[in-house]
This record gives C-alpha cells, sequence and structure tokens, in this order.
C-alpha cells in the first residue's frame, strides 16, 4: 500500500493508567498504519486494550508515550482546542450505549456536529435529512432518543457520525448494547456505508462473529496487537 | 451554536428542581424589588414633605448655618427684597424655579389666657399663598397622606396663623377650633388661696395693628405670642387661630405655629428694620438644584450670603437615605447569596447528571469554553426566567399595595403615612435589581460549568 493511503499512523503507543498508586499498563507499544476507506476492526477480550486504543485514535485520550499521526497530522502536538477542532472535522463517533443527546430529536441529533463545522442551515437540512435517509429513519427525525428503540438510537448515532462526512469513524463495541439480530443489521448498515463512501471505520468488538467477513482485523490481547 | 435552545430545553427537563430554583430567585427578586421599592417610596415621600415644607435651596446671611441659632438678629436678611428681586428678574431661574418665598423664624411662648395655658413654640412666618403654592409641589406624583398640607391662609390676613394638632390640643384650643378628635381634656384643679386673674396681653398689641384689623377677629381662636425682638425686647402680638393643622414630625404638630410673615415680623422686629431669617426657593424639580446652586452663586453676593441646598440644610435627609440604602444593601446581599446558593445547587446537579453527555459533546468537537458556555448559558436562563417572574410579581403587589392605601405612622411622626411601594421612582431600580440578579444567577452556574467543561473526556464517557 502507498504511504499516501494511510490515514492513522500509530508509532509505539504506549498508554498506562494510574490504579490507586500502582502502575497499569493499557498499551504497550503500538506501533500499526490503518488504511484508509477500509473497514477496520480491533478485536479483543474485555480489558485488551481496543477502547484506550480507539480513544486515543479518536483524539480524546492522550498516550503517555509515541505519536499518532491521523490523516497527516501529528495529532499529539495539539492543544485541547485544536483536538476539539481537529474531532469536529475529521472524526465521527459510534458509542456503545448511543450516546444520543436527549433533549435534542433525532433530526438535531444529525445536526449537532454540523453545527460545531459552522455548516450553512440550506446545507445543513440536506445533509442531515441526507444521513437519516440512509440509515433509514426519516420517518422519526422529529422522534427523541427515548422514543426511539435502542436499534433505531444507534442508527441515529451513525447518522450523526456520517453526517459530516468525516475521514475517520469510530465505533467502539456498538453493538454491545443491542441484540444478536440488531447488532448484525448495524453492522451491515456501517459495512455498507463504508462501502459506498469515503470514509474508513474502524470498529472494535469482542464478538469475532460479528466480522467474519472483515478485511482488516487487528487481533489486540494484552495491550498488543498481534 | 443552538446553545439556548439546548439551555432551555435542559432546563424544562428536570422541571420540578428547575421550577424550585426559579421560584427561589422569583422569591428573592420579589423581596429586593418590594423592599427597595418601599424605600424608594420613603426617601421620595421624605424629600417631598422637605420640599413642600421648606423648599429646595435656602439663602441665609453669610455666617447663619454656624451663628444663626444663638445670634439670630445678626444673621438676619436686611435687604431680602433685593435677592428676590434680582433672583425673580433672572431668565435662566425662571425656568426652574417654581416659588421663592422670604421666611422668618424664630421661637416664643403661646399663652391661651382664656384657658390659663401657654407653651413654649417655634415660629415661622411665612406668605401664606406662596407656602401654600409650595405645598403643593408633586414632582414624583406621590400620595403622602390623606391630610391636606395647605394654611389656608390669605395673604391680606395679617394676624392669622395655624397651628399643630398638638399645639392646639395643649394650649386648650380644640373647642374654639371645633376640633371633634381632641382627647377630653380633665378639669384643673383650682388652687387654694388668692385667685390672681390671668394676665391678657392683648391690650399691648392692639396699637400695632394696621387701621381697620383688631387683635382678635370674630370666630376663631386667640393666642398671645411673647418673644424676644432683635434688639432684646420683650414684644407681645395676638395671632387669631384659623385652623389646627396635622403637621408630620410630631415636634413640629405640638409646637409650631405658621403666621404671616408681617405679623413674624411685627412680633420680632418691632418697629425695626424688617428682616427675615433667609429665602427659600422651591424648583419644579429637585435634579435641577446644583445648575440653579451655581446660577445663584454667579448673581447673588457670595461673600454675604449661604446658599445651601435642602440636603445641606436638612443633613437627616442624606443620613436617611444612606441609612436605608446600608439596609437594602445587606437585603440584595442576602437575597443574593441565596440566588448563588440556589443556582450553584441546581447546576451542579445538572453537572453530575449529564457527565456522559458533556464527555459526548467534548467528543464531537466541542471545546471547554463551550461547555462551559452552556451551563453558564443555562444559569442566565434561569436568572432571566426567576428575575423576570418575579418582576412581574413585585409589579403586581406593588400596584396592590398602593391600591389598598394602607398607612402607617413612622417613628416621631404626628399622622400616618400610606405604605407604598414604587419600583419606577428611579429609571434604573428595577433594571438594576433586574441585571444584578441575573447576573448573580449567571456568575453563580459559572463553578459548575467550569468543572464541567474540565472533565476528562474519557473519564466523562464512562460515566453512566
Amino acid at each position: 500500500m502507498p504511504e499516501s493511503e494511510i490515514i492513522v499512523r500509530l508509532k509505539d503507543i504506549h498508554k498506562t493508567y494510574m490504579l490507586d498508586k500502582v502502575e497499569v499498563p493499557a498499551l504497550k507499544g503500538i506501533t500499526t498504519d490503518i488504511y484508509k476507506k477500509r473497514f477496520n476492526v480491533f478485536i479483543g477480550q474485555s480489558g485488551s486494550g481496543k477502547t484506550t486504543l480507539l480513544n486515543i485514535i479518536g483524539c480524546i485520550d492522550t498516550p503517555s508515550r509515541g505519536s499518532i499521526e491521523i490523516c497527516g497530522q501529528d495529532v499529539t502536538a495539539l492543544s485541547d482546542d485544536e483536538l476539539s477542532d481537529f474531532r469536529a472535522r475529521h472524526i465521527g463517533f459510534v458509542f456503545q450505549t448511543f450516546n444520543l443527546m436527549p433533549v435534542l430529536c433525532a433530526y438535531e441529533n444529525v445536526e449537532y456536529p454540523l453545527l460545531l463545522t459552522k455548516t450553512p442551515a440550506s446545507e445543513r437540512r440536506d445533509k442531515v435529512l441526507l444521513a437519516l435517509e440512509k440509515v433509514g429513519l426519516l420517518d422519526h427525525k422529529d422522534k427523541l432518543p427515548n422514543e426511539l428503540s435502542g436499534g433505531q438510537r444507534q442508527r441515529v448515532a451513525i447518522a450523526r457520525a456520517l453526517v459530516k462526512k468525516p475521514a475517520l469513524v469510530l465505533a467502539d463495541e456498538p453493538t454491545a448494547n443491542l441484540d444478536h439480530k440488531t447488532g448484525k443489521e448495524i453492522i451491515e448498515l456501517m459495512q455498507g456505508i463504508q462501502a459506498s463512501g469515503e470514509t474508513t471505520f474502524i470498529f472494535s468488538t469482542h464478538d469475532r462473529n460479528l466480522v467474519y467477513n472483515s478485511e482488516d482485523l487487528f487481533m489486540i490481547m494484552d495491550g498488543t496487537i498481534l | 451554536m443552538r446553545t439556548f435552545t439546548i439551555a432551555y430545553r435542559n432546563i424544562y427537563r428536570n422541571t420540578r428542581r428547575s421550577l424550585m430554583t426559579v421560584l427561589a430567585i422569583a422569591v428573592s427578586s420579589v423581596s429586593v424589588l418590594l423592599f427597595g421599592g418601599n424605600i424608594l417610596s420613603i426617601i421620595y415621600t421624605l424629600q417631598t414633605g422637605y420640599v413642600r415644607t421648606s423648599g429646595h435651596i435656602h439663602i441665609y446671611k453669610s455666617g447663619y448655618s454656624r451663628y444663626g441659632a444663638t445670634n439670630p438678629a445678626a444673621y438676619s436678611l436686611g435687604d431680602y427684597e433685593q435677592v428676590l428681586r434680582t433672583i425673580t428678574a433672572d431668565p435662566q431661574l425662571q425656568s426652574s424655579v417654581r416659588a421663592v418665598m422670604p421666611f422668618l423664624y424664630f421661637q416664643g411662648i403661646a399663652g391661651n389666657f382664656a384657658a390659663d395655658t401657654s407653651q413654649a413654640f417655634s415660629g415661622i412666618g411665612i406668605l401664606p399663598s406662596i407656602f401654600d403654592r409650595f405645598a403643593g409641589w408633586d414632582d414624583y406624583h406621590l400620595k403622602v397622606t390623606k391630610t391636606d398640607i395647605s394654611t389656608g391662609l390669605k395673604d391680606a390676613d395679617a394676624t392669622g396663623g395655624v397651628v399643630g394638632y398638638g399645639m392646639a390640643d395643649r394650649l386648650d384650643l380644640c373647642g374654639p377650633l371645633r376640633l371633634d378628635d381632641c382627647p377630653p381634656r380633665p378639669e384643673p384643679k383650682k388652687k387654694p388661696g388668692k385667685n390672681v386673674p390671668a394676665m391678657d396681653f392683648s391690650a399691648l398689641t392692639e396699637s400695632d395693628f394696621p387701621a381697620g384689623t383688631s387683635a382678635q377677629d370674630a370666630g376663631s381662636a386667640r393666642l398671645d405670642l411673647l418673644a424676644a425682638t432683635s434688639g432684646g425686647a420683650p414684644n407681645v402680638v395676638t395671632l387669631n387661630v384659623r385652623k389646627a393643622m396635622r403637621m408630620g414630625s410630631k415636634a413640629f404638630n405640638d409646637g409650631l405655629i405658621i403666621m404671616n410673615l408681617k405679623l413674624a415680623q411685627q412680633l420680632v422686629c418691632g418697629r425695626a428694620e424688617k428682616k427675615v431669617t433667609g429665602l427659600m426657593l422651591q424648583l419644579d424639580h429637585t435634579k435641577d438644584i446644583p445648575q440653579t446652586l451655581g446660577r445663584l452663586r454667579a448673581i447673588l453676593p457670595g461673600d454675604d450670603l449661604e446658599i445651601k441646598s435642602f440636603q445641606e440644610v436638612r443633613p437627616m435627609y442624606g443620613q436617611t437615605i444612606s441609612m436605608f440604602a446600608t439596609i437594602f444593601g445587606f437585603v440584595a446581599f442576602i437575597m443574593g447569596v441565596i440566588v448563588l446558593f440556589t443556582t450553584v445547587n441546581t447546576m451542579s446537579m445538572s453537572v453530575m447528571e449529564r457527565i456522559n453527555e458533556i464527555g459526548t459533546a467534548r467528543a464531537l468537537g466541542l471545546r471547554r469554553s463551550d461547555i462551559m458556555r452552556q451551563f453558564v448559558a443555562e444559569g442566565f436562563l434561569l436568572g432571566v426566567i426567576g428575575t423576570t417572574l418575579g418582576a412581574v410579581a413585585a409589579l403586581a403587589i406593588s400596584g396592590a399595595i398602593n391600591w389598598a392605601e394602607v398607612t402607617w405612622t413612622p417613628p416621631d411622626y404626628a399622622t400616618p403615612v400610606f405604605l407604598s411601594v414604587h419600583l419606577f421612582l428611579q429609571p434604573l431600580f428595577l433594571p438594576a435589581c433586574w441585571l444584578g440578579l441575573v447576573a448573580v444567577a449567571t456568575l453563580s452556574s459559572l463553578i459548575p460549568a467550569r468543572n464541567a467543561a474540565r472533565m476528562m473526556i474519557v473519564d466523562a464517557l464512562r460515566h453512566n
């Protein structure tokens, strides 16, 4: 693969947490490249370090040591505000617990990232409706999160992550709070969107059965990639 | 960002807690506004009372304020008519001065020899028509008392005067003046021994009155007034008491006699040059005092005259304002503290409940400052809603209080005054209170907002 196809470059990433006075290493020198427009899956048991790695790639956590480049930018050198702006422009998140804003309806939740990037109102509306249509929730756009099922909420979260057309979408165990059938549907939805677009997906799970047909699998165990 | 939309929805989300917070802010707002409005009413009522009875500006002979009380003759104003002419002829003063009046202040002994009673009194000689014009001053449109404070005296009535209700009672004038509400007076016990008739000095005064007037008019009560002339000799005149008035202060009610300036000069000056204590000027508006003082000092001989505002003449007015300002400041501080703690508590609870949302918003790209702004906006909205509700309630309550015309008698007052609450006497009062409490609510949310903004994203996202 050429260098230009690399979207995330991890170099010797270490992360150590302090648990009381005990140092707990979560990542132990991860070095790897992640390529554009792929559906990348990190598989590992609970506590293996995949969430920590996704948090670092998502610029919501910083490594104890090592460097990380995303879209050619060394994000370890960015200030907190610059990281916020970077996330707003380049990274979409799909969380395990959906994490929709409870006071905003489906439409407004999807619109939220576009407000952060100061997208003009007319353009915003078209993008939000398109994103909701892609996830099949156009008819539910005025519903609040508590009026939607778990699967529908996660679809809204996917639409929210995709609406700004980010370079990278991070989905940390997005199916963990869904039944198996709905989980499969969500993964197929994301794979379908990824296949038809420019976005790179990084997906984490502990259930190999969900992603048996994924092309880019990263096995994580005890803070290292096998 | 839809900061205020989201803030409003978050407030609406926990209705009961937000309602309690808004109510606490509203109650604080009502308290501050009603208390402040009542203080404003008291201060402006006090000012109206002063201005109605003694005007805005006094002009004395130089040195009067220091030595006039001990040597009134030496510090009386002799050429007051010249000063009066200078003032009334000045075109600049004509636009601000409502009325000018010479007055003579003195002390003496009043005797009702028909009833064998006498007492010391303070007397003031005035021009009745101008004095009653003074009494009509109402720049603030306040209802002060139910009592008519005009004397009803005529300028041509050279021997007429009015006394306070208390004085009328003490001097046993209730019967002649047909005062119905005087308390019953016990019959005096006759002393054993020689029965010496009371001396009636009225005969001494007859020759001093212009031809055609008599010392006692039919149908009025009579008092004989004894005072020392400027030369130090005792002098006596007869006053025909036309009515008894309820005067504001108890001291005035029990011991003040208002009379025609001519009679006062007759008593105090005798056959010497007719002098006055000073001149009082009443302006159309109190706010014109500084410019009028400046103009008066420019056109009048500054070395010979003392020109003072009523605040300088009556320092108690300023002291009263200071006292009320201190009390109001204390109450406003307490209310501010209540708003502060209520808002801090509510916003802290809100932050605790929304840790996961804060993490999500930060992950999506909100800066720390955006998170802070979000929570401060909620505090601001709580403040705006609570304070506005409080202001509306205060307006309604103040309207009801003023409509009810409840009266009360202030300390050392003889007559009741209306208990009133005026929120618009000072145009900035209501907006300043509103802004102050909104500012407190907004600032109160800064600490919880700062805590929210400083959360680590990954920790916040882990929180459920």
